[in-house]
């Protein structure tokens, strides 16, 4: 299992929280912290399973719809409800408004069929 | 098919499109609709394949609410004048967000996403057995 975080801040503290509750509701999953640029460069992780993209910026919903074109199942978060339309163009899973809390990500999980209640794409 | 909408003429428009829809893509749909408060005070059709619920205000919001509490695995798609209630969308799970006019296309990738989400739970539930969607 291999989760990936996108972020635009890959040392910063919203991401590391992130990858730290994945990695409690996720038993051996791998959990990565990435740069969109990895996407755009065509350098994003190969068989990830899932990803929590932090979208706030036009340049981070690209690289979402990029993400969508490699099939992975995302979870968007974000500041404000300014993405939801394009989340659900893009058909996310689910979207999540800071501050992330504990349940948030396990809906998320949940959705993405990562914890217990759906069955993965 | 189950429609929620707050006005009847918006409903009867709504149901010829979905019905007209499936039935040029060979497929046959049962259409019912209902006033969102009906959500609160009547037994809606247990054997819905997928609802389309309008949701332009507050008290809809709530209707929506009550059906996805009550029909938890009947997947649904919100239909809106606007992109305002998006976020609460995802928190309620639906399926898809259509902003008024509604389309073909809309329609279309409605019932894809519903009868997608429909055959995920039935695979995961171990449940083989065929069912349509429309």
């Amino acid at each position: 299992m291999k989760i990936v975080v996108f972020s635009r801040d890959v040392g910063g503290e919203e991401a590391k929280e992130l990858a730290a509750l994945l990695r409690e509701f996720v038993d051996n999953a791998e959990i990565l912290i990435c740069a969109f640029d990895e996407v755009f460069l065509n350098r994003a992780p190969e068989g990830v399973n899932a990803a929590f993209v932090c979208v706030d910026s036009m340049r981070a919903l690209e690289g979402a719809r990029k993400l969508v074109r490699l099939r992975v199942p995302m979870v968007f978060i974000s500041g404000s409800p300014d993405y939801a339309m394009e989340g659900i163009r893009l058909n996310v899973r689910h979207y999540i408004i800071r501050p992330v809390e504990r349940a948030d990500v396990q809906t998320a999980l949940e959705r993405l069929g990562i914890f217990a209640e759906e069955e993965p794409e | 098919m189950l429609i929620l909408d707050p006005m009847e003429s918006a409903r009867k428009v709504l149901e010829t499109l979905i019905e007209s829809c499936l039935a040029k893509d060979g497929e046959q749909a049962d259409v019912v609709n209902h006033a969102p408060e009906d959500v609160f005070r009547l037994p809606l059709p247990r054997d819905t394949a997928a609802a389309f619920i309008t949701i332009n205000s507050v008290t809809d919001v709530e209707a929506a609410r009550q059906f996805a509490r009550l029909y938890e695995t009947t997947p649904f798609v919100v239909i809106s004048d606007n992109g305002d209630y998006a976020v609460e969308a995802f928190r309620l799970n639906a399926r898809h967000y259509i902003i008024r006019p509604v389309g073909e296309v809309g329609i279309r990738e409605a019932v894809s996403r519903c009868r997608y989400y429909v055959v995920r739970r039935r695979k995961r539930s171990g449940d083989t057995r065929p069912r349509t969607c429309g």
